[in-house]
């Protein structure tokens, strides 16, 4: 992983100069990873190309690009060896316009009765769930489908408002059934057309000219808006959404400088110029609702930004939404790799945002993981620079993410306390931990699945599982999906770890073994191990094998097999493959929780 | 602009900058369809900051229709 950019514009103007078939001068990063994208369509996408490929570039990714024919959809869709499958895609995004699909419901609605309407919505929604479940009955890769536009000029006007049965609301009918046949069909997401043409603007996001010559129905502006929304969900797919935001404080949560305005003179508040301060805190504050790390790196007294933050009456942002603070006169990328090592995240999880342009670039020279954004020049436009960036986009939103700024909390609370003590297993006994340990089921997979895309320091074998897989793995014989859960008195963290358990006569194969960060440190990880290691005695499985797949984050557990008293078996493609015997070797169980519960 | 117009082309019609002549049309380049001549229009439009009419879209096609095409709008 590395740092992400915001998006340049300039340089999309300039992919965009040779916009349509052409590539442009740029090539692909070294080493970036394959990504393949199949389009399945009744447009014409092409000019969206170029965008999509720079910006796949800026991830390190390198796109593999399929169009499917023109207009074809059911047929590509319905024919497991049509050219969408061929190359078994990454990604599969379904871009059918109504206006080919449904001419009744796009251009002649005032000549339909109310059966007329029923009948031709059905249609739609009927020829897209098909569509859709036939490319998950072939296919893996995750969807992205576009939704469809309600009209800029509906069929009755202004009347068209009056009444849910018309047009705008028959359409956005048709794309409600859309969402929910995408939450049905898993790993099947909605890009809202419309949210794109509120963005953009219609009157620059439509090229009727193109539309009518060749089915090109967007600007130019529109498809540079239309990659970005997609690097958007290739990078949440991808698991690669930031953590955590680090944030400067004089002229970026407030207007002025705290050190010479005073706490009285700074801007924050209702009025002009407080109130673009104050609404780009509330969007931070939606951020760390949404598990979003914040934390503070400033150049000031320390006691006069924390009086702001904690006295100011007008601060949505309190001292408590933050996990990390450095507030002093050091340099901010040593601040920065300081707030890290306490919060144990990849630098490249880390977005810094400051509204100096030295201070960004200085921070992004030391330390190239880090992924900047320089808050632009009228701070009325910093709300929509964050919510805009698409660094923090997931697919998915757990308990444990609206709880994750607090779990923080309690984890430097946990530190101050370890300090005082001197034996480990003594002070993790006096963290009364309670484990529970049981088999994947419907409410715990999407956690896992999260904790596989987002865990890199604890993860043995490297495998990253969608929730769909994880479900299949579940409901096979001879196959266990174990997560474990943690709570202490300092607060619950929910599910911290995961195992998969594949079991053959004599034999079990720990196919996956990870564990949160968060947890690290706590004997979590032997205990999991050793249960996985239990079940398998008790089925008479004599040895339990367990691979170690090296990556440049986990080195850490290089020799956790080892420790729990594996021995080394081989080595193949990199990977190193362990072995432990159940009758020989003594399990070994730690103690020093305070309940453990298995139900399996 | 003629240079600059033929480098375009060349990267649109995926063929060498320099096999690009003043007698350039459909008719000389062979990827120069319909589709590819719509990705020339958006090219040039961004490239020179200008909008075409549908007519002039549908006029301009060959190299030589396409500078005074885009002389007359830059003009």
């Amino acid at each position: 992983m590395s740092a992400d950019k915001q998006i340049n514009y300039a340089e999309l103007e300039f992919a965009g100069a040779i916009a349509g078939v052409a590539k442009f001068e740029s090539d692909p990063p070294e080493g970036a990873v394959p990504y393949k994208i199949a389009f399945l369509r009744n447009i014409t996408l092409d000019p969206v190309v170029p965008y999509l490929e720079y910006l796949c570039w800026q991830s390190n990714l390198k796109p593999e690009i399929y169009m499917s024919g023109f207009d074809v959809a059911m047929q590509e869709a319905a024919d497991s060896r049509s050219g969408l499958f061929e190359n078994n895609p990454d990604l599969i995004v379904v871009a059918l316009t109504l206006d080919l699909l449904s001419e009744p419901i796009s251009r002649r609605f005032a000549s339909l009765s109310g059966v007329d309407v029923a009948a031709a919505a059905d249609q739609v929604a009927g020829f897209m769930v098909s569509v859709l479940e036939n490319i998950r009955k072939k296919s893996r890769a995750a969807i992205i489908v576009h939704s469809f536009e309600t009209p800029a000029f509906p069929a009755y006007g202004i009347l068209d408002f009056q009444n849910a049965g018309r047009q705008t609301g028959t359409i956005a009918g048709l794309n409600a059934r859309l969402a929910e046949d995408a939450s049905r069909i898993g790993n099947c997401y909605i890009l809202s057309v419309d949210n794109l043409i509120a963005r953009v603007g219609r009157e620059k996001f439509a090229d009727p000219r193109m539309w009518h010559m060749g089915k090109i129905p967007y600007s130019r502006e529109a498809w540079k808006a239309v990659a970005a929304e997609y690097a958007k969900y290739i990078r949440a797919l991808r698991g690669r959404n930031k953590k955590c935001l680090v944030l400067d404080c004089d002229n970026t949560l407030w207007g002025g400088v705290v050190g010479e305005d005073g706490i009285n003179g700074i801007r924050i508040g209702e009025n002009f110029p407080g109130s673009c301060y104050r609404d780009f805190q509330l969007a931070v504050l939606n951020l760390y609702h949404r598990g979003v790390i914040l934390a503070v790196c400033s150049r000031n007294n320390e006691e006069d930004a924390l009086e702001v933050f904690d006295k100011h009456p007008d601060m949505a942002l309190r001292r408590e939404h933050f996990a990390a603070m450095r507030i002093n006169w050091n340099d901010k990328a040593s601040n920065i790799k300081e707030i890290q090592e306490e919060l144990n995240i990849g630098m490249d999880s880390i977005v810094f945002a400051d509204d100096s342009g030295m201070e960004v670039e200085m921070a992004g020279r030391m330390l190239p993981e880090l992924t900047t954004i320089l808050l632009p020049k009228d701070a009325s436009r910093y709300a929509e620079t964050i919510s805009n960036c698409g660094f923090f986009d997931a697919l998915a939103i757990s308990d444990e993410d609206r709880n994750r700024g607090r779990m923080y909390r309690a984890e430097s609370e946990r530190k101050q306390l370890s300090a005082s003590y001197s034996d480990v297993g003594e002070y993790l006994r006096s963290l009364d931990i309670d484990i529970k340990i049981t088999r994947a089921d419907s409410f715990s997979m999407p956690r896992i699945a999260q904790l596989m895309s987002r865990t890199n320091q604890f993860n043995l074998a490297g495998k990253r599982y969608t929730e769909t897989e994880i479900a299949g793995l579940a409901s096979t014989d001879g196959c266990d999906v174990l997560c474990l859960q943690y709570s202490d008195r300092f607060g619950d963290m929910g599910i911290v770890g995961a195992a998969v358990l594949i079991h053959e006569p004599g034999v079990a194969t720990i196919d996956s073994f990870l564990l949160s960060c968060r947890a690290l440190g706590r004997r979590v990880e032997d205990l999991l191990l050793a249960e996985c290691l239990k079940i398998s005695k008790n089925k008479n499985e004599v040895i339990v094998k367990g691979i170690y797949a090296p990556s440049k984050k986990n080195s850490q557990t290089a020799d956790f097999y080892l420790k729990a008293g594996f021995v080394k078996d081989f080595e193949k493609d990199g990977n190193v493959h362990f072995v432990f015997d159940t009758e020989r070797k003594n399990i070994k169980t730690p103690d020093v929780f305070k309940t453990v519960a298995v139900a399996i | 602009m003629e240079e600059k117009v033929k480098e375009i082309m060349a990267r649109i019609f995926e063929i060498p900058a320099g096999g690009i002549g003043d007698d350039a049309s459909p008719d000389t380049i062979e990827q120069w369809d319909s589709l590819h001549h719509l990705h020339l229009v958006l090219a040039l439009e961004e490239s020179f900051g200008v909008m075409f009419s549908e007519e002039e879209i549908i006029e301009m096609l060959n190299f030589k229709l396409v500078i005074m095409t885009l002389k007359e709008k830059i003009a």
